[in-house]
């Protein structure tokens, strides 16, 4: 099967500060992050990470966010620019969503990452973005956390989940 | 029950190339995802074609920001589906996710759509579309100019409905 759930996870009443997902098996190609997100910090947005291996060493990304409005883009050296998250004054019960794709994460290369995020509310400044990350370090991922930049939590009700995908063959003839 | 995703093949180059095609493609599927990890000797992104059609009728609109500015470039007459022509380093790997929707079906254009770049240079999406009624039967990805370098990967998987 390509397309296999690893695990899920739904955050439960008191929140949670992170969202991890560890001893991730090795024997998968790329892996698949969807999540569904809400921060406790008082405002409309918080930004959203995903770190490897409890590792914030050599993350670094670029973001184009749309907020209705404008366009703009942001980049950093020190965190793996995700996702403009939604936050506890964005409308009351929705939640933004993301969507994380790594493909060769139990490769010995550099682990590249592409990601799209919208925040939901019933108002006129909402926020969709894009984002090409990076973690330059070659070791297999085996550990995925997301983490908010201010929090402190998760709301209740946020949920992630996490899928492997296999290549293969057989279905299409390919060169070189 | 039916898988939803499904491998239809990959290569992994052994030497640079300048193209990389999927042909005989097998059919039964509603969308087809390619994807991609790639490096260039030519300080480019990635170009498509499907059906081996060269003819200026592909369209497409993009956006991209590069961590300072946006742009957004567009074509109705383009040689190529642009994926990203953002100006990339040599071998920094390039990461595209490209959604073939409605890759079969033989009553609509076809519509493609792409995610992607590099952390270190840029975040791009295109939505592109072949003004073609036909299945598509084959995948052509290519650097817009040198080699897609040794070791880039690209791998094929047809979608259920």
């Amino acid at each position: 099967m390509s397309l296999t759930l690893i695990a899920t996870t739904t955050v439960g009443a008191g929140g949670a500060s992170t969202i991890d997902f560890s001893s991730i098996p090795s024997s998968f190609t790329d892996l698949l992050l969807l999540v569904s997100a809400r921060s406790t910090r008082a405002l409309l947005t918080d930004n959203l990470f995903v770190k490897f291996n409890n590792s914030t060493a050599n993350l670094s990304g670029r973001i184009l966010i749309g907020s209705g409005s404008a366009a703009s883009s942001d980049s950093s050296a020190s965190v793996a620019y995700n996702a403009v998250g939604e936050a506890s004054t964005m409308t009351a019960n929705t939640f933004g969503n993301m969507s994380v794709y790594i493909p060769n994460y139990a490769g010995s290369t550099n682990k590249s990452m592409s990601t799209d995020s919208v925040t939901e509310t019933n108002g006129s400044e909402s926020y969709q973005t894009i984002a090409a990350s990076l973690w330059a370090n070659t070791a297999a991922i085996n550990q995925v956390t997301l983490y908010w930049n201010v929090g402190p939590n998760f709301a209740q009700y946020s949920s992630a989940s996490i899928y492997g995908i296999t290549k293969g063959s057989g279905g299409a003839t390919v060169s070189p | 029950m039916a898988t939803a995703l499904t491998a239809l093949a990959t290569t992994t180059l052994a030497s640079n190339a300048t193209t990389i095609s999927f042909s005989s493609i097998a059919s039964g599927y509603r969308d087809l995802r390619l994807v991609i990890l790639a490096g260039t000797d030519a300080n480019t992104g990635f170009g498509i074609r499907v059906n081996g059609d060269s003819s200026a009728s592909y369209a497409y609109v993009g956006m991209r920001g590069n961590g300072s500015g946006t742009a957004s470039p567009t074509s109705s007459s383009a040689t190529y589906m642009n994926i990203g022509n953002e100006t990339y380093s040599n071998s920094i790997q390039l990461m595209y996710t490209v959604d073939f929707l409605d890759a079969f079906a033989t009553d609509k254009h076809k519509t493609v759509l792409s995610r992607g770049g590099n952390a270190a240079t840029a975040t791009e999406a295109h939505a592109n579309r072949w003004p073609s009624t036909s299945a598509i039967t084959s995948i052509t990805i290519f650097p817009l100019s040198g080699n897609a370098t040794t070791g880039s990967t690209f791998s094929l998987y047809g979608v259920l409905a």
